[in-house]
């Protein structure tokens, strides 16, 4: 039983490379955190889970459920399921954008309304509360009435969480959170995600804060030039790197956060 | 539910802007119907008539709707060209025009009312050239004893434009002694292009043909000057001859007393008169 | 003493044919003003027609579907790159030689047709440029949601989108204020038309200040107005 399952995945840009047979699978609950240097396909990955991106081959489970099966040279895919029953599954997986994308034309309160009312077909009132509810949890409350450009880049990551919580995920994928942030605005939506870690969401989050997987991730995945190189627990991944390239990347990026 | 306001403004904005266009734009709906009926302007009460701007048939259409008794629409186009086109598709139910261009499209429009009043056509200088004027009188003199002005009236007319208009008995004398041009070496014309059988283009869209223009090619001729034809909208002409821009103009244009007050008007040329034309 | 007397003596020389003109200009307003009807009339009822077809062009040329995106890029083109001028002379004297039934006999209809046809070319280009120019990132948040691609437009994209196409319809509708002035030649009342009947049958080029003064008007009030309506949507900016 697994929240994630990936097997084989093999992405091309043109002739560029970017994911080279990467096989990962999340356990439900888990928090899983990859790192790596730019360039290592960790972003493409994230969204070749919700469909953002186009995988050329391999196998993607999202809850157990096979969605996407292909094979290399193939344009086709061989999951052939009905709109609703995909847009169901799609559902199960919420998404943080490192530029937060909000919607600059809705109030705080009808960014996460939207989805809910016109995807999910939730009563106004319904959307209403939950979304007050969420904002109460991501410390926005005050902010309700607010368009996103009154706010804060810390503030506005933060709502975007709320958004994407509001659709009752099961796994919330986050792409480099805080790289567009502030460095004293980075802790506030570090916090909110780490609470949600406490709360049992599956998580997978790209990120370059390492202080925060450390802390948070129950497994850290580094990557590099398209394949895992190696993954592990926190305590051995920072203390015990076995891979040489690891430990390249992780002497120059723990040397930078001193 | 601004947009929703919006949407029915806009809607209604629409509605009433189309409603009152298509009133004022689809105007009489009689063009073609009535047209057998015109047979003098009087009969014009109601009806669509088509003239060239700042012509003297659009004068002379000002001055009947000036006296009250009938009222109609004119349609002044900047090209005789244009109003035949209209006259062809039924949007107009006449022409006002000159007789020497009538005779051009009989194949299109029937003359069905003539002008008693004569209105002949002259060449035009500017006011005080009298020295040019005269050599221009004695040209046309010359054209008129040596046979040439009756070949160009049979090329171009299927009616006798010359006759009556100047008897010359003896073979006039051409003093070119005093001949001066605005620039020296060449006679430059001004005409208004467009207006067969007078001027005009031929089939291949650049060579000039017309009477006005082969006698302007006999003046040249004559005086051992090189031709320099200047077209010009007609509704520019004579402000462009005041300015300088040619010797004189020789494009139809037709001898009123309000033009021999403003410039040098030679003797007639030609003949001609105001025609009211009908579709066919 | 004798110098004030000389200059009272002076003033009314040139005020004379000053004054004479200004009565002339006055008088000659009520026609123009008429005539204003007419351009008004044409230029607004255009580019609301042109608007709605635009919105369809426009959305047809961000399409997938070729068998929609390619006839629609094909109107653009041949709308743009041919001058307005042959526009309106193959619709009103072109068309009905070719086909008899297509014979418009109402100037202002013609004119309206081959203004409305012109324009939205035009709109299209502006709407589907402000379309796309809503950040990816959107779109991709959208699709994140849930949302369809027909839901992403009509919530997301569209909202935002009419708010930039503002200042840009303005700019085409000030053109299309003067760009009326052309049905002059096929002898549409029109303000230029006017202009030009006065100035050549009573001889008389004065008459170009008030007409040019008219325009001048009519441009600075739409202007305003759109300003003021990009200001009223512009609230969450």
């Amino acid at each position: 039983m697994s929240m994630i399952r990936t097997e084989n995945l093999c992405k091309s840009f043109h002739s560029l490379e970017v994911l080279k047979d990467v096989s990962l699978t999340v356990e439900p609950g888990e928090v899983v955190c990859i790192v790596g240097p730019s360039g290592a396909g960790k972003s493409t990955y994230l969204r070749s889970l919700n469909g953002l991106e186009t995988i050329n081959s391999g196998k993607i489970w999202i809850d157990d459920v096979l969605i996407e099966d292909r094979d290399k040279g193939s344009h086709v895919n061989k999951v052939k399921m009905p709109k609703q029953q995909r847009l169901a599954i799609l559902l199960e997986l919420g998404m943080v954008f490192q530029r937060f994308n909000l919607f600059p034309h809705l109030t705080a309160l009808q960014n996460i309304m939207i989805a809910q009312t016109k995807v999910r077909k939730r009563g106004e009132a319904e959307a209403r509360e939950k979304a007050e509810s969420l904002l109460r949890r991501v410390g926005l409350s005050d902010k309700i009435n607010e368009y996103p450009s009154k706010l804060s880049g810390g503030q506005q990551q933060r709502l975007a969480i709320a958004r994407a919580l509001a659709m009752d995920p099961k796994v919330m994928l986050f792409d480099e959170p805080t790289s567009a942030l502030d460095p004293e605005l980075v802790g506030e939506v570090l916090n909110v995600m780490k609470k949600l870690a406490e709360d049992g969401m599956t998580m997978i989050v790209v990120t370059h804060e390492m202080a925060f997987a450390a802390d948070a991730a129950d497994r850290v995945v580094f990557m590099a030039d398209g394949v895992i190189v190696e993954q592990s627990p926190p305590s051995e991944f920072f203390t015990n790197p076995k891979n040489d390239r690891l430990r390249d990347f992780l002497r120059r990026t723990l040397r930078k956060e001193e | 539910m601004m947009k929703k306001a919006l949407c029915i403004l806009f809607a209604a904005l629409f509605a009433t802007l189309a409603l009152t266009a298509c009133d004022n734009g689809v105007e009489t709906k009689e063009t073609t119907t009535a047209a057998a009926a015109i047979a003098s302007p009087q009969d014009l009460a109601g009806k669509k008539v088509a003239v060239q701007t700042a012509t003297t048939a659009d004068e002379y259409l000002n001055d009947l709707l000036d006296k009250g008794e009938i009222n109609f629409e004119v349609l002044r186009y900047e090209k005789i060209t244009q109003c035949y086109d209209e006259l062809k598709l039924g949007r107009v139910d006449a022409i006002l025009v000159d007789e020497v261009v009538a005779a051009n499209y009989t194949d299109v429009s029937k003359i069905v009312w003539k002008n008693t009043e004569g209105e002949p056509m002259g060449i035009c200088l500017q006011k005080g050239n009298d020295d040019l004027t005269a050599i221009v009188e004695a040209m046309v003199d010359t054209c008129y004893f040596d046979g040439t002005m009756t070949a160009l009236a049979n090329k171009y007319f299927p009616y006798d434009v010359t006759e009556g208009v100047r008897t010359v008995t003896e073979k006039p004398v051409l003093d070119l002694t005093k001949l001066k041009t605005i620039t020296p070496g060449k006679l430059t014309v001004g005409m208004e292009i467009g207006y067969p059988p007078m001027e005009y283009l031929a089939e291949d869209g650049v060579t000039e043909i017309g009477f006005d223009v082969e006698l302007a090619k006999k003046f040249a001729e004559l005086t051992g000057l090189e031709l320099v034809l200047k077209n010009t909208a007609w509704d520019g002409i004579f402000a462009a001859l005041e300015k300088g821009e040619f010797d004189m103009i020789m494009s139809a244009v037709s001898i009123t007393p309000e033009r021999q007050g403003k410039y040098n008007l030679t003797e007639p040329y030609i003949s001609n008169r105001l025609v009211l034309v009908v579709p066919n | 003493m004798e110098a004030l007397l000389s200059l009272a003596g002076r003033l009314p020389e040139w005020a004379g044919p000053l004054l004479e003109n200004l009565k002339r200009m006055i008088g000659w307003m009520p026609s123009l003003l008429k005539a204003t009807q007419t351009t008004l009339l044409l230029s607004v009822l255009s580019v609301l027609t042109a608007l709605v077809l635009a919105v369809f062009l426009a959305l047809g040329k961000i399409s997938k579907r070729k068998i929609i995106s390619k006839p629609c890029a094909a109107y653009v083109f041949f709308f743009r790159g041919t001058p307005l001028l042959m526009q309106l002379f193959f619709i009103y004297y072109t068309l009905p030689m070719l086909i008899p039934a297509l014979n418009i006999k109402s100037r202002f209809v013609a004119a309206w047709i081959a203004f409305a046809l012109n324009v939205a070319a035009y709109l299209a280009e502006i709407i589907r440029a402000a379309i796309q120019s809503i950040d990816k990132g959107q779109l991709e948040a959208a699709k994140a949601l849930g949302m369809t691609q027909w839901q992403t437009m009509r919530l997301i994209v569209i909202p935002q989108a009419y708010r930039r196409m503002i200042p840009p319809i303005c700019n085409e509708f000030v053109m299309v204020l003067k760009d009326t002035s052309l049905v002059s030649i096929i002898a549409l009342t029109d303000l230029t038309y006017q202009t030009k009947m006065i100035a050549s049958n009573k001889a008389s080029a004065m008459v170009y200040i008030p007409a040019m003064f008219i325009y001048l008007v009519i441009t600075a009030v739409f202007t305003f107005i759109f300003n003021k309506l990009e200001k009223k949507l512009s609230v969450y900016e």
